[in-house]
């Protein structure tokens, strides 16, 4: 029994050790170089992503991207937007399903995000931090 | 009306008016509660279906929703499949109510028919991307079929809760309708009933009024009639069924029955008006009660002026004041009187002679006196007659001097009085000397002229409690009562000779004279018979020597020989 107990421990160690060793440390926020902002609350991301903030101070409507690269995904979920992965998937598919609003696009990985803001002006994503280059502006959470 | 004779035929009309007027209240009711039955039906059969439907098509195509949303959350095809499956069922429901709008609801069917196309268009488009959605490892990647598909599906969904709410309401609106329906005809039923009852109550009391009170009113006047003695007419002829009339006619019939047997009061009154006797009914207190046309006529007096006076006031005061109250008291007590002769006083003060006669009216039972029947016959004018004939047969036309009967008659009263109280009479027998040849001379109406001067003269002659009569022809007698003796017949025996002896007007200046014989009482004899006699015999002695003398009687004067 005491053996059994410290294989679970041990296994648990394990797991967290793997995860912040295999997964992205953290993701940072992405907008289009020409886009003014440079910090927005958390809040506000909330928001944006749960598509309920649907346009920028000046008009435009923000265009939100998800990010589909798994781990990133995840930290996103959990750091951002404090939820569950398979929450905010959940929710974006009844977005989808209601028609009632336009769920975030998807993008494969960073990569992809990066190209697409980097020439959409309205556009907004997340991306691994490591990923962070000149091509997109990072919007700080304050 | 004739059906109506008897009165259980007219209670039973009554009764059947009142049954009819029942039976088409109901009648009335029943084809209310029929066309609400209707209505009602309708809701059943209709309205409340189309309402249950519809919800149930709506709650389906929710529930179908539901699933598509599961599956598209899950990934669950199993729920695609339970949303697909539910496609066969609201499609069916849908149809069912397009058939059953197309026969009634005109105006829904149009509704429904776009409701199921849209349901349908929807349906197939949905069906389609939802699996495509699902099998594809990126259901975002077909975003706008999803939003398009989400719009439909909510214009939809509108679409149904908008309709299937119409259905609902319009089975509120129709049981709205029937209520609405129901209190107007509770509200006609009830002016219906009202009317109804004040028209049989109308029927029904002028039946009545007709056949049972008005012929009853008529038999109760005809019975009070008949009892104030009043005529009646007699009642119509009728059904022999007919209570009433049969008895109107039976009560008729003992009327004439009765009239026949009895006498009725206007009989008795007629007899009464005209009896020629006068009657008087007295109080038994002498007050008048009641009198009769004769009476009226009689006595010169109106009826009210007589009612409740005391009888004294029509009788004579010449009457002995003590005999007629002794009369009335005796009356009074039981007495019968008849035929008594009274004097009455009229209204205009004259005296009437009449015959009396009174009895004492009972009550009924006999016990005690009522008034007093008084009968009065006017014998005024036999009174007259008796009085004409007494002159006619002791008086001489001629002259008007008592004639030879009554003469005779006086001569003996005289006698007789004259022998009570030893008094004298002088009896005297005058002879007009040769009067018959003046008569055959002169005519008999101057003798009888002469005759008519001469009593006059010997009335003059003699006092006026002596009497002068004529005797026959050309005789005339004196008779003096009360005589002192043979002078005072002396001198009257000279009065006459010479009053006589006076000259006639119409006779020229011829001189009548007289030869009278003169016989006294006691001395010439002591009965009427024996002086008459004898003055005669002294009569013709004096004629004999010659007549225009007087003589007294004396034994040595023969007698005369007839």
């Amino acid at each position: 029994m005491r053996n059994l107990f410290k294989i679970s421990l041990l296994t648990l160690w394990a797991l967290w050790l793997t995860g912040t060793c295999c997964f992205a440390d953290d993701v940072a926020l992405v907008i289009n170089n020409n886009n003014p902002l440079s910090s927005i609350s958390r809040r506000t991301a909330d928001l944006i992503f749960h598509g309920k903030k649907t346009k920028w101070i000046n008009g435009e409507y923000i265009s939100v991207l998800v990010n589909n690269s798994q781990e990133v995904y995840s930290v996103f979920c959990q750091k951002v937007l404090k939820k569950n992965p398979r929450q905010y998937l959940l929710y974006r598919k009844k977005i989808l399903f209601t028609g009632m609003g336009i769920p975030p696009m998807v993008k494969k990985d960073d990569e992809a995000v990066i190209a697409f803001i980097a020439k959409t002006r309205n556009a907004i994503g997340f991306i691994d931090k490591k990923s962070l280059d000149s091509r997109v502006k990072e919007l700080k959470i304050h | 009306m004739k059906i109506l004779s008897n009165i259980k035929t007219k209670v039973w009309s009554c009764v059947w008016i009142a049954l009819l007027a029942y039976l088409f209240a109901t009648i009335a009711t029943s084809i209310s509660n029929s066309r609400i039955n209707t209505v009602l039906t309708h809701i059943e059969e209709v309205h409340f279906p189309l309402s249950l439907k519809g919800e149930r098509a709506f709650t389906l195509f929710k529930e179908q929703t539901k699933h598509y949303e599961s599956a598209l959350l899950t990934g669950d095809e199993d729920e695609l499949v339970k949303a697909n499956q539910l496609n066969d069922e609201i499609a069916s429901l849908l149809n069912e109510l397009i058939q059953t709008t197309s026969r009634s609801h005109k105006n829904f069917y149009p509704l429904l028919l776009s409701l199921r196309d849209s349901y349908e268009d929807y349906f197939l488009i949905a069906s389609e991307q939802y699996l495509a959605a699902l099998r594809s490892p990126d259901p975002f990647s077909i975003t706008k079929e999803m939003r398009r598909i989400g719009k439909v599906r909510d214009q939809l969904r509108a679409d149904f809760q908008r309709k299937s709410l119409m259905l609902t309401e319009t089975v509120v609106q129709e049981i709205g309708n029937s209520k609405q329906s129901a209190t107007n005809n509770s509200r006609l039923l009830q002016a219906l009933f009202v009317a109804v009852l004040v028209i049989i109550t109308i029927v029904i009391n002028l039946i009545a009024n007709r056949q049972l009170i008005l012929p009853l009113k008529k038999l109760r006047q005809m019975i009070e009639n008949f009892a104030r003695g009043k005529s009646i007419e007699r009642p119509e002829i009728c059904d022999e069924n007919d209570e009433i009339c049969t008895l109107a006619r039976s009560f008729w019939d003992m009327t004439e029955k009765l009239k026949k047997i009895s006498v009725s009061k206007d009989y008795v009154d007629n007899i009464i008006n005209n009896m020629s006797d006068s009657l008087i009914v007295l109080s038994p207190s002498l007050t008048i009660q009641r009198i009769n046309q004769s009476t009226k006529i009689l006595l010169d007096y109106e009826e009210n002026e007589l009612l409740d006076q005391p009888i004294q006031q029509i009788l004579s005061r010449d009457e002995e004041s003590s005999t007629p109250q002794t009369l009335f008291n005796e009356l009074c007590m039981g007495k019968s009187i008849s035929s008594l002769e009274m004097t009455f006083k009229t209204n205009t003060g004259n005296h009437l002679p009449v015959l009396f006669s009174g009895t004492p009216l009972y009550d009924p039972d006999g016990s005690s006196i009522q008034g007093i029947v008084c009968l009065i016959r006017d014998i005024s004018q036999f009174k007259k007659e008796i009085k004409k004939r007494e002159i006619r047969i002791n008086y001489d036309p001629l002259t008007n001097l008592p004639n030879r009967n009554l003469f005779l008659d006086r001569l003996h009263q005289s006698v007789g009085e004259a022998k009570r109280y030893q008094q004298k009479i002088a009896f005297f027998i005058i002879d007009i000397d040769l009067f018959s040849s003046i008569n055959e001379t002169l005519g008999h109406e101057t003798g009888n002229q002469i005759l008519q001067e001469a009593a006059e003269r010997l009335k003059k002659s003699v006092r006026e409690t002596d009497t002068v009569a004529r005797m026959k022809g050309d005789e005339f007698a004196v008779l003096l009562n009360r005589i002192n003796g043979p002078d005072d017949a002396d001198i009257v025996a000279r009065k006459i000779i010479e009053n006589i002896s006076q000259p006639f007007p119409f006779f020229g200046t011829e001189i009548i004279a007289v030869s009278i014989g003169i016989s006294l009482f006691p001395k010439d004899g002591v009965d009427g018979n024996t002086l008459l006699k004898n003055a005669d015999c002294a009569m013709y002695e004096a004629k004999s020597q010659g007549g225009n003398r007087y003589l007294f009687y004396n034994e040595e004067i023969q007698p005369v020989l007839n």
